[in-house]
């Protein structure tokens, strides 16, 4: 009867078993440094998604609001526990304390997503996936909720022209064109039309007439807009004529 | 001397570098660890001699494969524990739950070396009989069973046993502490 000694000496033999070459286990371990890292910058991004959209809160419709934020901290959650994970499969991670894992990934995630906010990486790529899979983007929701006046009351675009009698042409994100009668403005809200390129209004359409209450320039602050193509200069208007008075 | 027996008398790392040159060296880290471990798995789990078999056959096989992942940080005592450990938690887990019947070799001096090794318990051991210890250890949380068992019966340190487990130092204190408050919970309950 065979020992054991001899029993696996044999199967080594006979299976022509080998030993794992020394860079399968440096691949190995990189592999597990570069995934844990990887989803430490993944989960950063959507922290920062999550400030974005709080930022942006105004804009964006309050049930959609909830659900991107929602989906943003789903995935926080599951790219945190596979950091985790690949973590755990680093040579010698187990020898780290929890509370010293703990605090470098806090740090880490704060510095990352402070700096994904700085440079509005979110609003970014939200750019790309609205160009692949609208549905899947932010800008898309907003867009949708500020071009259907009839339905929210709200409605956002880009003016085109304003014609002698003060009927202001807007065309929306979603390329539709609205006729607005500023009549119901103050006359202070009225400079925003002068002087912005995009606006977004509050209001309510009567016989296809869209008529604003409110005005806010679609840029925030700094001159900044989420989304579209910063100005570099206010947007200038000319000659253009406002009734105070329609009769 | 025999140049076998020479060999018998080098350390583990030095062994580890003639297995590299040399595959047949391995039988001497077979002779040196198979009874050890062969008790080691015992202990943790209830498994016959057949399947203690074949489980110690996959540890040295786990061994010899991924020889060059050893770090020579750590001792190699603690590194084939771990490859054990690790095997019979999967093994316990394809046989789902066969660890909680896991039992202790009575025949071994185990109470004689945990009365040397605690303070705790050597008053208990000095009362009760063997079949007794044997049915609180049994009746023990597996994770804490195997801590009691590589502290006071194996005689590993703490940073040997956070090597073998693969936890921190820090979570193996709390543990041993944890499991001897089970041990005590249960005897308490047994009296």
């Amino acid at each position: 009867m065979k020992t054991l000694k001899e029993k696996i000496l044999e199967k080594i033999v006979k299976e022509k078993i080998v030993h794992k070459p020394k860079w399968y286990f440096s691949i190995k371990n990189i592999i597990a440094w570069f995934l844990t890292i990887f989803s430490l910058l993944v989960s950063s991004i959507f922290t920062s998604g999550i400030v974005f959209i709080f930022r942006n809160q105004i804009l964006i419709p309050p049930h959609t609001l909830l659900l991107f934020v929602f989906v943003d901290l789903v995935l926080f959650v599951v790219l945190i526990y596979l950091a985790y994970h690949h973590f755990h499969r680093i040579k010698n991670s187990y020898r780290a304390h929890l509370r010293h894992i703990l605090t470098i990934s806090f740090i880490s995630l704060f510095v990352l997503s402070f700096i994904f906010v700085q440079f509005r990486l979110y609003g970014k790529i939200d750019n790309l996936v609205y160009e692949k899979v609208p549905l899947l983007s932010v800008q898309k929701s907003i867009n949708k909720s500020w071009s259907q006046p009839e339905l929210t009351g709200k409605l956002a675009g880009e003016i085109i022209e304003i014609d002698e009698f003060g009927i202001i042409s807007v065309e929306d994100f979603e390329k539709n064109i609205h006729k607005i009668d500023p009549v119901l403005l103050k006359e202070k809200d009225r400079d925003i039309l002068l002087e912005y390129l995009r606006v977004r209004m509050r209001g309510f359409v009567d016989e296809s007439i869209f008529y604003p209450e409110d005005i806010e320039p679609w840029e925030f602050k700094h001159g900044q807009t989420i989304f579209h193509k910063e100005y570099k200069k206010p947007f200038k208007k000319g000659n253009i004529y406002f009734p105070l008075d329609k009769d | 001397m025999s140049e076998y027996s020479q060999k018998l008398h080098m350390s583990d790392n030095e062994i580890i570098q003639k297995i590299l040159d040399d595959n047949t060296n391995f039988s001497i880290l077979v002779d040196r660890y198979s009874d050890k471990l062969s008790r080691y798995i015992q202990r943790m789990s209830s498994v016959s001699a057949q399947d203690r078999e074949d489980l110690l056959q996959n540890v040295f096989i786990k061994v010899y494969i991924n020889l060059n992942d050893f770090d020579d940080s750590l001792s190699f005592n603690a590194w084939i524990y771990r490859i054990s450990h690790n095997e019979v938690i999967d093994f316990v887990r394809r046989e789902k739950n066969k660890q909680k019947k896991g039992r202790l070799d009575l025949d071994d001096d185990i109470f004689v070396i945990i009365e040397h090794s605690t303070n705790f318990l050597s008053d208990i051991y000095r009362k009760e009989d063997a079949e007794k210890i044997n049915k609180i250890f049994s009746e023990m949380t597996p994770k804490y069973r195997e801590i009691l068992l590589l502290r006071f019966i194996e005689d590993y340190s703490y940073r040997d046993i956070s090597d073998i487990l693969q936890k921190p130092e820090s979570n193996i204190t709390t543990m041993i502490h944890r499991a001897k408050k089970e041990f005590r919970k249960i005897y308490e309950q047994n009296i």
